[in-house]
């Protein structure tokens, strides 16, 4: 029989080979042409049709397509390899494409020509924003579904839409489209920033400010685009600082886009502060239960209110404007005086427990800890009995009279509890039954608390002191 | 806060200074099993024979008393009251 040694020594060389070759050409470019960009793009054929174009072209040199949102036509995820065919598409419904808000779509390893002139109005019922996601086909090998060989991680892309009905996208609203024009305007207390998307046109400015009727307009900034293009810009804003967090004050966000046209610069004697301002569109939104808390009065602040030191503009009301409500120096001096001499309840609870913690149980106060955890908590254990069978099996005389016999002898419960538990009264005439501890306590308890008494009183006073001999000369 | 701010500063002193010493989870020589074994077995007791138990709770308040009275007459000041025999 020919062994495995056998067709080693034999076809060693032939086998050495067909490993290298199947390294060199199959894993190898795997490896080497990973992680790169590659580029696609959708166009808008009409109101109901796209074209995708994939133009299998990879660039490693690609920085980032940016973020889907922004929606410059480009894939915006990294693949494997360079086969590339939609897989499949998702249409949602909703601010942005997730999957709790998928309305439709269709899976399969669709040819690039499937989606050319594509009509995806069955997939939309009703006006409002949708998106559409292409995914990507990117044959690595390791996909979950193996027979399209699809990636992972599948590269897509996604492309916002408005429907003006259940029939028909809205095209001038389509990301395609180059009017200057907001697509989105959110915000957050949590963060105090704003965030706002949309389209300019170059030379175009957009301009951000937070306004109240207390502090009047507040945190402007601007940019201004040196190409046309979708923006997505940030902008902070301080909202107003209550002391309470049920204040309900108005908040107003605003922005604008202008062109600002500065005349003509080829005229030295122009004045150049001459310019022509012209509003393209505006937004605006109004916060109307914004609050965040006073900061902290040099750490001062630790549970206590120090309502009293602010300038009272109607912090309690829930008028949208603010009215001066005055300011006590001596109340508020009052209150800075009590946080700093009266410690919190808490703060001192917590001290307490620190020292238990750590103190209270190591030597050689733990011994005292331990003696009293001891005192409290052990629970009680039943007291000695005797008990004793004989054997039959005994040499005794006796063996055969006493023989299997038990004796069972419970001392301290017949010295005691027997007689004092178990004597009782009759009861009678409807009147409870009780054993003699529970008719004698009231009088035992009264004998006890008088020589207690006694005691105490007879230490206090000295009466039978003896000079030297009397504990208070002792101490 | 300032009264505050002392009391912390005692206590992390007081965990700092402990923090030395030995973690007492038993006592030692065997006396935990001896106590756990004669507090168990003083409660059986009292719970056959309960004037035991007013006896012990009369016995504690005295002892308390007395302890008291020991640690107030350790204070200089307070001394003459309990001893007015006590040399200064």
């Amino acid at each position: 029989m020919t062994t495995f040694r056998q067709i080693l020594k034999k076809r060693g060389a032939t086998i050495v080979y067909t490993v290298f070759l199947f390294v060199g050409l199959i894993v190898g470019p795997s490896f080497a042409f990973g992680y790169t960009w590659v580029e696609g793009y959708v166009t808008q054929v009409d109101a109901t049709h796209f074209d995708f174009t994939d133009n299998n072209y990879i660039n490693s040199t690609f920085g980032s397509c940016g973020s889907f949102y922004a929606v410059n036509n480009c894939i915006s995820s990294y693949v494997y390899t360079d086969i590339m065919n939609p897989y499949g598409f998702g249409v949602y419904k909703g601010d942005y494409p997730d999957t709790s808000n998928l309305v439709g779509g269709a899976t399969g390893q669709f040819l690039l020509s499937t989606f050319n002139n594509y009509d995806f109005t069955g997939y939309f019922t009703s006006a409002g924003n949708y998106w559409i996601g292409f995914f990507m086909a990117s044959n690595d090998g390791t996909g979950s579904n193996t027979a399209v060989g699809y990636a992972s991680t599948s590269p897509a892309i996604y492309i916002p839409l408005s429907a003006t009905d259940s029939t028909h996208w809205d095209t001038s609203a389509s990301p395609f489209s180059t009017t200057t024009r907001y697509t989105s305007f959110t915000y957050s207390t949590e963060t105090q920033y704003a965030r706002l998307r949309g389209y300019m046109q170059e030379g175009e400015r957009i301009d951000f400010y937070q306004e109240t009727s207390v502090m009047g307009r507040e945190d402007q900034e601007w940019y201004i685009a040196t190409t046309s293009d979708f923006f997505d810009y940030s902008f902070f804003f301080h909202g107003l600082p209550n002391a309470s967090s049920t204040i309900n004050k108005v908040i107003g966000l605003y922005s604008y886009i202008r062109q600002i046209d500065y005349g003509p610069t080829y005229d030295p004697f122009s004045n150049p502060f001459d310019k022509v301002v012209t509003l393209i569109t505006s937004t605006s939104t109004i916060i109307s239960t914004f609050s965040y808390d006073l900061p902290p009065i040099a750490g001062l602040q630790q549970g206590y209110s120090f309502a009293e030191c602010s300038l009272g503009f109607g912090l309690t009301d829930s008028l949208p404007w603010f009215e001066f409500k005055g300011f006590d120096l001596g109340l508020c001096i009052a209150d800075i005086a009590v946080a700093l001499f009266v410690p919190l309840p808490d703060q001192v609870t917590g001290y307490i427990t620190d020292l238990k913690e750590n103190v209270y149980s190591r030597a050689p106060i733990g011994y005292i800890t331990r003696f009293y955890e001891l005192l409290s908590t052990t629970t009680a254990t039943a007291l000695p009995t005797i008990d004793y069978t004989f054997s039959t099996s005994s040499r005794s005389a006796l063996a055969p009279i006493l023989g299997g016999e038990r004796i069972h002898f419970e001392p301290f419960e017949y010295a005691t509890g027997t007689s004092i538990t178990s004597i009782t009264s009759d009861g009678a005439n409807g009147l409870p039954e009780k054993n003699l501890w529970e008719i004698v306590e009231p009088f035992y308890t009264i004998v006890l608390g008088l020589i207690l008494v006694i005691m105490i009183i007879h230490d206090l006073t000295n009466i039978h002191a003896h000079g030297e001999d009397s504990w208070r000369a002792k101490v | 806060m300032i009264v505050d701010k002392i009391l912390q500063l005692l206590v992390d002193i007081l965990v700092a200074f402990a923090g030395l010493f030995d973690l007492v989870t038993i006592l030692p020589w065997g006396l935990d099993n001896i106590v756990m074994t004669g507090v168990g077995l003083f409660r059986g007791f009292a719970n056959i024979f309960p004037p035991i138990n007013a006896i012990f709770v009369t016995f504690m308040i005295y002892f308390g008393f007395r302890l008291g009275i020991m640690l107030f007459g350790v204070v200089p000041i307070f001394g003459k009251l309990v001893n007015p025999h006590k040399k200064a």
